[in-house]
């Protein structure tokens, strides 16, 4: 379980959290949706200390680990997978080599057995076909498809996928969508996404949290959403141009 | 109906993989056209050929009713200058603030237009994009979204004939993506040039795209309307256009 | 994606396709065939060429002194030690440092300098606007990539290598005049003798100094044009443009040298 109490992030003068209450339970998929630029991936990171927000405390597991020294976080974050928006794979690594990688850094198997590992794991994205190219010769939505199969080389306890179907085609949003609800429902893992993808939100989600003016707005299952009354809701979810939706 | 850009059996192939085999395609003019196809199919690479920034192995690339010649610099300069790119990438000038980024395919080059006219032009398109205030601001301290805006400005503001989107919409939230795919659809209704868009959204597409191009492994496998496209005996045309609409 | 390199789409490429050069030097020729062109056509601003030359010019002022202050000490310690193995007349050392600064190691040292600080940059930077598609976008939006962003880059480094090369020789002369005067007692008279130094020799470093400011921005550029790949292309750029400059510099002084003294200078 991971509790922010109160978190606080602004970038220069511009504030982008002002206070964000909210808790991620354990074996549940929870999309955190609003829109660009509220701070989500912000928030993201600061769960697994990439960024210290200013004020706040984020407990994970009853520990309180806001302040901790990068000494500290490592072993918290081996029990995250994290995959960032923007696919962060070597370049001079084939992608099966770049999947493999993290087995044979913290696993210490062999060469081969990672390999064989890796291109399992590049099969759950639909990716083993081009398992043996290179990051350059393969487009950003493989390049993503391959970070999120890296991601979770580790089988962490918790998966956290900023933006993990933006830019894919239809057929492998649906995989991605499909890996997730395995992972939370089949293998009890802790997903949370960061997405603008509608059909993947209510497709998969436990429960949506939808971020708003650096706060929580509403905070609930899919149905809750469905139902709403909220006209900023209302005006997000329905994707309409105009309205009363300050961005 | 006359095509503003045609490619006539596309063949290329990069570092040992042909990534294009034999693609032809037909961009009637005036009209909003949607490319859409998995991942990896080809898609970035038929809108650089259309660009003229790949020059193919094999086959003719017509622009406007002329054959380009890929090896008549001043020839591609002119054909350039008529068509306005946002790149999926974006490929936003790092060393410039935004407002000289929107304003770059205005001043560079040999244009000449007076410094009031492209300051109107980039205030204008800025507005329409919802970022008026914030044209000083550098590349780097944009977010995702506010980057992806930036890159469909500069792609809009010069009043280009063929205006290619390669995912104008990517990682943005469903309120910026309609304002994206309105803006499009308004600049389209104001000047009626031609344009084409790359994107996974079917939905967002078919409020805008009047005709529909299907790509899979390097081939355009179905040129048509939405409507036609969802009865298409190809399983893949369907699979890539019938997506039901599961919005609440 | 992987795009034809800068000087594959060149369009000189068909026309002199009977110029059976190697690649090598080639491609470097029709890229400042290009840039050239590219000034006298459309001359860049000149605020955009003034920011390079401080780039070019001030920014890399200290440390080319400094290198060439510590090449000065060396030089003459070192000349002075071995003289004093054969004879113990130190006078002739000044002249012999002084005619070599100007004509020899000043440029050449100045160049090798400037192509890891300068030309790492240029292909760094090209680089990686080449692997994020900046170059392309910037080929739609009409502005030619060469003439944009090399020509000032490349002005820059014509008129100012020359100018280090100045600043350079005079640093190290008189660094190397400090140890010969304090360290060994050669008299001021001796040392700054410029009997031996001609004309001539001034003019042959200059020649130098003139060709390294060329070759330097144009084999980076075109190094930084052909990167492809993510940050891997653009580190190989970057190494690709240090080692090809640095070895034209070394190649160059060697026909420089040897064309002047064959032509008696």
């Amino acid at each position: 379980m991971i509790v922010f109490e109160g978190i606080r992030k602004a970038f220069g003068d511009k504030l982008v959290l002002e206070g964000v209450d909210l808790s991620i339970n354990d074996r549940e998929i929870t999309y955190i949706i609003g829109a660009s630029g509220t701070g989500k991936s912000v928030l993201m990171k600061s769960a697994v200390g990439i960024l210290v927000p200013d004020s706040g405390r984020i407990i994970v597991d009853g520990i309180d680990v806001t302040g901790f020294s990068e000494a500290r976080w490592q072993p918290v974050r081996t029990r995250y997978a994290m995959v960032f928006q923007h696919p962060n794979l070597f370049d001079s690594m084939t992608l099966r080599e770049n999947v493999a990688l993290p087995l044979r850094k913290h696993r210490r198997i062999s060469r081969k057995l990672a390999l064989d590992a890796a291109l399992e794991f590049l099969r759950m994205v639909l990716m083993q076909d081009k398992a043996d190219l290179m990051p350059s010769e393969v487009g950003p939505s493989e390049r993503k498809r391959v970070s999120i199969a890296r991601a979770l080389t580790l089988d962490p306890d918790c998966a956290i996928l900023d933006e993990p179907t933006t830019g894919l085609d239809v057929v492998a949003s649906r995989t991605i969508d499909d890996l997730i609800q395995r992972l939370a429902h089949e293998l009890g893992k802790t997903v949370v996404v960061v997405s603008h993808d509608l059909r993947s939100i209510f497709g998969v989600a436990d429960r949506i949290v939808f971020l708003y003016k650096g706060r929580v707005h509403l905070d609930g299952q899919p149905e809750v959403f469905r139902n709403s009354r909220d006209p900023v809701v209302r005006q997000f979810i329905g994707g309409e141009p105009d309205g009363p939706m300050e961005t | 109906m006359e095509a503003a850009a045609e490619l006539q059996s596309i063949v290329k192939t990069l570092s040992g993989t042909r990534v294009l085999e034999g693609v032809s395609l037909s961009l009637a003019r005036g009209r909003v056209h949607a490319l859409v196809g998995p991942g990896g199919s080809g898609k970035t690479l038929i809108l650089k050929t259309l660009c003229t920034l790949l020059p193919p192995d094999d086959g003719k690339v017509v622009l406007f009713g002329e054959q380009v010649n890929f090896d008549d610099q001043d020839g591609l300069r002119h054909l350039r200058s008529r068509i306005g790119v946002q790149f999926q990438n974006l490929a936003l000038f790092d060393f410039l603030a935004v407002r000289d980024n929107v304003a770059f395919p205005l001043e560079a080059g040999t244009s000449v237009r007076p410094k009031v006219e492209v300051d109107g032009l980039v205030q204008s398109i800025l507005d329409d994009v919802r970022l008026h205030d914030s044209g000083t601001l550098e590349i780097q301290e944009l977010s995702g979204g506010m980057q992806r805006r930036v890159a469909v400005a500069r792609a809009a503001v010069s009043d280009a004939d063929l205006l290619v989107f390669d995912d104008p919409s990517g990682g943005l939230d469903p309120v910026t993506t309609s304002r994206i795919f309105a803006l499009i659809a308004g600049i389209h209704a104001s000047r009626g040039n031609t344009v084409i868009i790359v994107s996974h959204d079917i939905d967002r597409l078919a409020r805008v795209c009047s005709d529909f191009h299907v790509v899979d492994s390097g081939q355009v496998i179905f040129s048509g309307t939405l409507a036609d496209g969802r009865v298409h005996p190809d399983m893949r045309v369907r699979t890539f256009l019938d997506v039901p609409d599961e919005r609440p | 994606m992987v795009l034809r390199t800068q000087a594959q789409t060149t369009p000189g490429h068909a026309r002199l396709a009977w110029f059976r050069l190697p690649a090598l030097v080639r491609e470097p020729l029709l890229l400042l065939g290009r840039v050239v062109r590219g000034i006298l056509h459309n001359p860049p601003p000149r605020d955009r060429v003034l920011t390079q030359m401080h780039n070019v010019g001030i920014r890399s002022l200290v440390f080319i002194s400094i290198t060439l202050g510590f090449l000065g000490l060396i030089l003459v310690y070192q000349g002075c030690v071995q003289t004093l193995k054969v004879l113990p007349d130190l006078s002739g050392v000044g002249q012999v440092f002084i005619y070599a600064m100007w004509r020899s190691f000043g440029p050449t040292i100045t160049a090798l300098m400037l192509a890891t600080r300068v030309g790492a940059g240029i292909a760094a930077e090209i680089g990686s606007m080449t692997v994020t598609d900046q170059i392309e976008a910037m080929k739609v939006a009409n502005a030619d990539p060469v003439e944009y962003i090399l020509g000032p880059r490349f002005i820059a480094c014509v008129v100012m290598t020359p100018v280090l090369w100045v600043v350079g020789a005079m640093v190290g002369i008189a660094a190397g005049y400090f140890m010969g005067h304090l360290h060994f007692g050669i008299s001021t008279r001796a040392f700054l003798d410029l009997s031996s130094t001609h004309v001539s020799d001034v003019v042959v470093g200059y020649i130098k100094a003139q060709t390294y400011g060329v070759v330097i921005p144009i084999l980076s550029a075109e190094s930084g044009f052909r990167a492809q790949g993510g940050s891997e292309g653009v580190g190989w750029a970057t190494t690709r443009a240090v080692v090809n400059s640095s070895f034209a510099v070394i190649t160059l002084d060697f026909l420089i040298s040897t064309s002047a003294f064959l032509l008696g200078y």
